[in-house]
């Protein structure tokens, strides 16, 4: 079959995608902004100046409460030039970095921030550009981040710093590149990369950056264009991700030998479900000893998560009693398995749930909210929501959100005393600055999450 | 005139003189200023998520936002801009973070294997190939990425120029041309996939 080549005219796009004039806002929009507005304040507010002169040139500061107000102001600045030396000199005495140990954060506007496993000490690492998408070495001391300009997309491996430390070859002809992923030994980097419309996944030696980079796609297969990025497997030796035939469309989960680029199917889609989810972004998680594969699939009512060991054998859905489960995460034990999970009709907010490795012992983790990962010593790292009091969310995850860890046992509620908050929205926001939101898109431990291996510990 | 499709209105004469009356708290200025441009903000909003719930949240976030913010605003005269742009932002966060959460629902009457078949029919094909079916267009759109769709709404269906979407998303004009290059490419692309 030959593939066909679509040049789109401008027309027929707009045809498509222009809003058709019954496209118009609810009757009640408008009514429903102001009311918000009625109940809430400006940030900071213009306040007119109060005081006019008696005669003409005359200072304000020539009366007697110009006076005391100009004292007051002095006295100010001077505290305020006081402080700022004392933090200017305690950040030269506690510089951002290293980073490892930190838990690191990707918000949806391109800053990447870090702060202490305890909550303190949170600081903006950088500002990078949205193309973002940055992976952090399992060491925390360099990552990986597409970035773009007017010659094209590419892939930089940065210092902690930011500092360009090496731009990795991409092939010819290449377009979209996915998010990229360490293997655990940081020694080489596997990314999905669009070569000639195809997706491709391409792996590179970190150590020989002048070595050819490896692509292991299986022939006929496109991999699945991937927001998420393929698991490397314990060992180093293997990865695994969701490819599609280019002729049938059918996806499977493949895994492919590093050394060598051969490759095989580990699950087919099957009358029941889909491999993967369709939409490029289906997570696959190798467990720590190697010995399981989680995958999400998709079947009759959603999403579904499935373990399979990487011969094949073995294929069972987790939690068969909760309709919609995703993204997998192994524990650092590889005892248990992380997921997330919305039962059917619920209409917004997910819930965290783990289970045992041998599908036993089911444990509702957290009510409302986003599992995010495992800490090293076994918490799990959570987002939860919160809604601005007055404006109308239709869904959980567009609220603001608090950063926080529930022990693997569960809580009933986020007020349980033994929730770790480690961050607020507010907070967030502080780091973030004006005009952004501190929604985050990865986050995690080194290694553990934000484009590292959610396998590993 | 007012374009309807346009989200980010032209400055209106006086439309200053409400965002400094609305900077100083003041709650009918920034009515007067807000309601002429909902409708647009709204059709913007669904263009690029195409979805009522969320170009109905958005909307509502990035007006009620603006009122709690305007106090940062430098340049009255810059209001549209900064509006728009605070738009644009919030439409990516929510068709991004929609896609971190992943969970997704399927209605059991909406599964079928019609449209496999449908679209392993030669006569299908054929009559694609003479015509990009529109469905086709807005099927291939919702596979592309946030940032992709939000550049083909700006440009190919609202008609802004490059400098302009320079201004509202907050690049340079040279990087907005080669997204705008590479956005049209990837809707061709998923046009293909769509239509395999």
């Amino acid at each position: 079959m030959t593939r066909r080549s679509i040049v789109l005219a401008d027309y027929l796009i707009r045809r498509a995608l222009a809003p058709t004039p019954d496209v118009i806002p609810p009757a009640t929009l408008l009514e429903a902004i102001l009311a918000d507005v009625a109940i809430t304040r400006p940030r900071r507010r213009i306040v007119a100046w109060p005081w006019t002169p008696e005669t003409p040139g005359q200072s304000w500061r020539s009366t007697p409460a110009g006076r005391v107000a100009w004292a007051g102001i002095v006295v100010a600045l001077l505290a305020a030039a006081v402080v700022g030396v004392v933090a200017a000199l305690a950040q030269l005495h506690q510089p951002p970095g290293p980073l490892g140990g930190r838990i690191l954060m990707y918000s949806d506007h391109g800053a990447l921030f870090a702060v202490a496993p305890d909550g303190s000490d949170p600081f903006l690492v950088q500002d990078l550009d949205p193309w973002g998408d940055p992976a952090w070495a399992p060491d925390g001391s360099r990552f990986v981040i597409v970035a773009g300009s007017d010659e094209g997309l590419r892939l930089e491996i940065r210092g902690a710093d930011g500092q360009v430390e090496a731009i990795l070859r991409l092939p010819a002809r290449s377009g979209t590149i996915g998010i990229a992923n360490w293997s655990r030994d940081g020694s080489r980097i596997a990314v999905t990369v669009s070569v000639r419309g195809i997706n491709r996944m391409i792996v590179y030696d970190v150590d020989d950056l002048d070595a050819e980079p490896v692509d292991v796609t299986p022939p006929g297969v496109a991999v699945e264009r991937s927001r998420v990025p393929a698991a490397w497997s314990p060992d180093g030796r293997s990865l695994t991700f969701v490819a599609q035939d280019v002729h049938s469309g059918a996806e499977a989960l493949w895994v492919a030998a590093v050394a060598t680029g051969s490759a095989r199917v580990v699950v087919a889609a099957a009358q029941s479900f889909d491999v993967g989810l369709g939409t490029g972004d289906s997570v696959a998680a190798w467990s720590p000893a190697g010995s399981l594969i989680a995958f999400e699939a998709h079947d009759l009512y959603g999403t579904t998560t499935f373990v399979v060991q990487p011969d094949g054998h073995g294929l069972r859905r987790i939690a068969p009693e909760l309709a919609l489960t995703a993204s997998p995460q192994w524990s650092p034990d590889g005892a248990r398995l992380l997921f997330e999970s919305r039962r059917t009709g619920r209409e917004a907010g997910n819930e965290a749930w783990t289970i045992g490795a041998d599908g036993s012992d089911l444990v509702l983790v957290m009510p409302d909210g986003q599992p995010r990962g495992w800490s090293p010593d076994g918490w799990v790292l959570g987002l939860s929501p919160t809604c601005a009091s007055g404006i109308n969310y239709g869904a959980a995850e567009r609220c603001r959100q608090d950063l926080f860890l529930v022990p693997a046992t569960g809580v009933a509620s986020l007020d349980d005393p033994r929730v770790r908050r480690l961050l607020s929205a507010d907070q967030i926001d502080g780091l973030l600055g004006p005009n952004r939101t501190g929604l985050l898109q990865e986050l995690g431990w080194p290694g553990t999450l934000l484009g590292g291996d959610a396998s590993d510990d | 005139m007012r374009s309807a499709l346009v989200g980010v209105e032209q400055p209106q004469a006086g439309d200053a003189a409400l965002v400094e009356r609305a900077r100083a708290g003041d709650r009918d200025a920034f009515a007067r200023l807000i309601a002429p441009r909902v409708d647009g903000l709204y059709r913007t909003a669904w263009a690029v998520l195409r979805n009522e719930d969320q170009a109905r949240d958005v909307t509502q976030e990035t007006c009620v936002v603006a009122w709690r913010e305007l106090g940062r605003l430098r340049d009255p005269g810059r209001f549209d801009a900064w509006l728009g742009r605070s738009l644009i932002n919030r439409c990516r966060t929510a068709l991004r973070t929609t896609r971190r959460a992943r969970l997704r629902e399927i209605r059991v009457e909406d599964w079928s294997g019609d449209a496999a078949e449908s679209v392993s029919d030669p006569r299908a094909e054929a009559a694609f190939d003479a015509i990009a079916d529109a469905e086709s267009v807005r099927a291939a759109f919702r596979r592309l990425s946030v940032d992709h769709r939000t550049l083909i709404i700006l440009h190919h269906v609202q008609g802004r120029q490059v400098q302009d979407i320079a201004e509202l998303t907050g690049v340079r004009e040279g990087t907005v041309k080669w997204r705008l290059s590479e956005a049209r490419k990837a809707l061709e692309r998923a046009l293909e996939e769509e239509t395999r």
